[in-house]
């Protein structure tokens, strides 16, 4: 197999895997943003933020996979 | 751990959350205070403006002053158990249901004392917070019933129909109702006690709360029942199985005592809360078993609230809250029947769990 087959692969892996591990993440962090937003409305925008913040794990992914890609 | 909690066990973070947020709208420890220098309108005012406005407004219509304010609370009660009812799952809805099944039990209790007393239906409706896992229709229909008997009858199909079939015997025989509250107290500890689930720390917490609250119930039975030199074994037929620190030998130890002074002295043998000392030589000084049942309710509650911040994603914080909120409930309700029996602010506050 050439080397880029196994780069693609690999940057795929990178995106993929911290797209799973961010999904987990923000699941209950989501759900308890929710409850509080169902509560009280005004959780709303701090519950987003703390909702988010997982997603920085994809960046990371995301910044190996261009790396891996274009590099 | 990550994945078995997710797989069904309950959605932990979702009600958990919720009911946090819920915690932040209680009423602070001043506001008791605050509450004691007002009057009853200016009471039922305050409470009219706060989260309990909707129930108030609701039942405006029906009934006014003291009545309007106590009948709002239990309303608000029930409906605040039950929406948190509706939004847990899993084991959670499962632990949580089961301790609410003590409002069943406090319903059913209405309803055969009031049918025992030849009470109006309307009376008995007005007694009950519909709370736990009997619905408001199957409650009127319970009430519609003529005999204590058809009560019994009427319950069949639920986890009270057993004990109270037992209980009924006895009821015939001495027409007492202790028969029954007896027998749907200890079902009610039996059922809890009995919970099969995949058991965390937390769920284990919540066991040990329930096991101090047996101990606590039958520390309170055996006060009052040695007080009124009761026979042992009679007294032992009121003891609840299951406590943490007095189990059944200790309770019958403590229930053979020869007398009330003797029973206390034996009390100093076990670890009790703090408060429990300077309750009891007060209890001595005045005569009333007031300060006793007081200091056994703060210690239960504040065993409630240090549990509910150790594991956060877990069934203590919704415990922890169900019992403040029923706290306050408590406490309002005594702070305005006090005021309106004219009591002093002093007599009110001693009864206050703040």
């Amino acid at each position: 197999m050439p080397v880029e087959g196994l780069v693609a692969i690999g940057a795929g892996l990178a995106v993929g895997l911290a797209g799973i591990g961010s999904g987990i993440a923000e699941k209950d962090i989501g759900a308890a943003a929710v409850g509080a937003i169902a509560e009280d409305r005004s959780f709303f925008g701090q519950g987003l933020i703390f909702t988010v913040i997982p997603e920085t794990i994809v960046i990371f992914g995301l910044v190996i996979a261009i790396l891996l890609m274009f590099l | 751990m990550l994945f078995r909690r997710s797989a069904g066990a309950g959605n932990y973070a979702y009600a958990t959350a919720r009911v946090k947020a819920r915690k932040a709208f209680l009423f602070p420890r001043d506001t008791y205070l605050k509450l004691l220098q007002m009057d009853v309108p200016e009471i039922s005012r305050f409470i009219g403006e706060s989260k309990y406005k909707e129930e108030i407004d609701e039942l405006a219509t029906k009934y006014s002053g003291i009545d309007l304010m106590e009948y709002a609370l239990n309303l608000n009660l029930a409906r605040d158990f039950g929406q948190i009812m509706s939004f847990c799952e899993g084991d959670l809805k499962l632990l949580i249901g089961s301790y609410l099944n003590r409002w069943d039990i406090w319903n059913i209790k209405s309803i055969l004392r009031g049918k025992s007393f030849g009470a109006s239906e309307e009376e008995i409706r007005e007694t009950l917070v519909p709370a736990g896992s009997l619905s408001t229709q199957k409650l009127n229909d319970l009430i519609r019933k003529g005999t204590i008997a058809d009560v019994v009858e009427g319950l069949a199909g639920t986890m009270f129909y057993k004990p109270l079939t037992s209980a009924l015997d006895e009821y015939n025989r001495t027409h007492l109702l202790s028969a029954f509250e007896n027998a749907l107290d200890k079902a009610y500890y039996a059922n809890l006690m009995a919970i099969k689930i995949a058991g965390t720390t937390a769920d284990e917490l919540f066991i040990s709360f329930i096991k101090h609250e047996i101990d606590a119930v039958n520390l309170r039975t055996l006060f009052r029942l040695k007080r009124e030199n009761v026979e042992h074994d009679k007294i032992m037929a009121y003891m609840i199985p299951g406590g943490s620190k007095f189990g059944m030998d200790d309770l019958r130890k403590l229930a053979q005592a020869p007398n009330y002074n003797e029973f206390v002295g034996m009390l100093k043998e076990y670890k009790l809360p703090e408060d429990m000392g300077p309750a009891i030589q007060k209890s001595q000084e005045t005569g009333s078993l007031n300060s006793v049942e007081i200091a056994l309710r703060k210690a239960l509650i504040a065993n409630g609230e240090k549990i509910s911040h150790l594991y956060p994603l877990s069934v203590t914080p919704i415990l922890g809250y169900i019992v403040r909120k029923n706290t306050e409930v408590n406490n309002l309700r005594i702070i305005a029947r006090g005021k309106e029996s004219h009591l002093s602010d002093e007599a009110i506050k001693s009864q206050l769990v703040i």
